[in-house]
């Protein structure tokens, strides 16, 4: 009895209550313009400066280590790798030739040598000349 | 960081830094080049028959008992003249070589580089170029001084 005059007394409060008909947008656009102000206010969480530069770096220089590997280890072109072989059969070929660029290694020699001792015979001449000029204006 | 960077760096010269047999064999392979290899077992075949009286008071003949290799490289292809010059660029500059000698007459250009254990002679390089041809000579062995001086004529 008293559950039933209970339920008929909550039944007339909450028919006397209006409702807007416009509550329910009022309190999601409120629930939304909470959301939004509390996103603001939270800063993005970043990595720090230095740690991202590192991970930059490491990066580009893990790519160049990685080019240059593959151009090391790969073999490109079509030439086939070169298995030395004596030009010569005949041991007095070879020594020819080896003579030849002996002969031309004790030209070079020569010529500089000879340039460098006609130098210093001008200079020599020079200083004479110079102790000469300097006893005359004695 | 720094293991990488030394990593990357070797490699780096690892590309750039030719071996003198890396060198001829590299160029060697080339259409129209003129290429001479003379082997350590081919100089141990050399004996004292070989010796032939040379004139202008030159005695190559004690630096041929001491030579053990000899790689000759010519060409008057300017792209292949531009290419290995700056190839052996490189190569100098990889070794310890010095210059032993640079002459420049006319239009020839010769200059040598040896590379010493030492006092003796265990490479020598003799570039030349005369404006149109381009020669690379590279011997290896065991030269002393003395032998060098063989090489030069009696002054008179």
């Amino acid at each position: 009895m008293k559950a039933d005059k209970m339920k008929e007394t909550i039944g007339r409060y909450y028919e006397q209550i209006e409702v807007p008909a416009d509550l329910e947008a009022r309190l999601s656009a409120a629930i939304d313009a909470l959301a939004a102000e509390e996103t603001a206010a939270q800063p993005a969480i970043k990595k720090p400066g230095r740690v991202r530069l590192v991970l930059r770096l490491a990066s580009v220089a893990a790519c160049i280590a990685l080019i240059v590997t593959v151009a090391v280890t790969v073999p490109y072109g079509k030439k086939e790798s070169v298995v030395l072989a004596d030009t010569f059969t005949n041991v007095d070929d070879a020594y020819r030739e080896t003579e030849k660029v002996l002969l031309y290694v004790s030209q070079v020699m020569n010529k500089g040598i000879q340039k460098v001792d006609k130098t210093s015979q001008s200079v020599s001449k020079t200083n004479n000349l110079n102790k000469y000029i300097e006893i005359k204006k004695k | 960081m720094k293991k990488l960077i030394l990593f990357t760096v070797m490699t780096a010269i690892a590309i750039f830094s030719y071996g003198q047999s890396q060198f001829y064999k590299k160029y060697s392979a080339y259409e129209g080049m003129t290429k001479v290899y003379v082997s350590p077992s081919m100089f141990s075949l050399f004996d004292e028959g070989n010796e032939i009286n040379i004139s202008g008071n030159v005695n190559i003949s004690k630096i041929t008992k001491k030579l053990s290799g000899l790689y000759i490289l010519s060409t008057e292809n300017p792209k292949y003249i531009t290419e290995m010059q700056s190839d052996f660029e490189k190569l100098i500059k990889a070794g310890t070589f010095e210059m032993l000698m640079e002459m420049e007459e006319d239009n020839e250009k010769c200059v040598i580089y040896v590379s010493k254990n030492k006092d003796i002679i265990t490479d020598m390089y003799i570039c030349a170029n005369d404006g149109s041809e381009f020669n690379i000579i590279y011997l290896t062995g065991e030269i002393t001084q003395e032998d060098m001086k063989g090489l030069v004529a009696e002054m008179k």
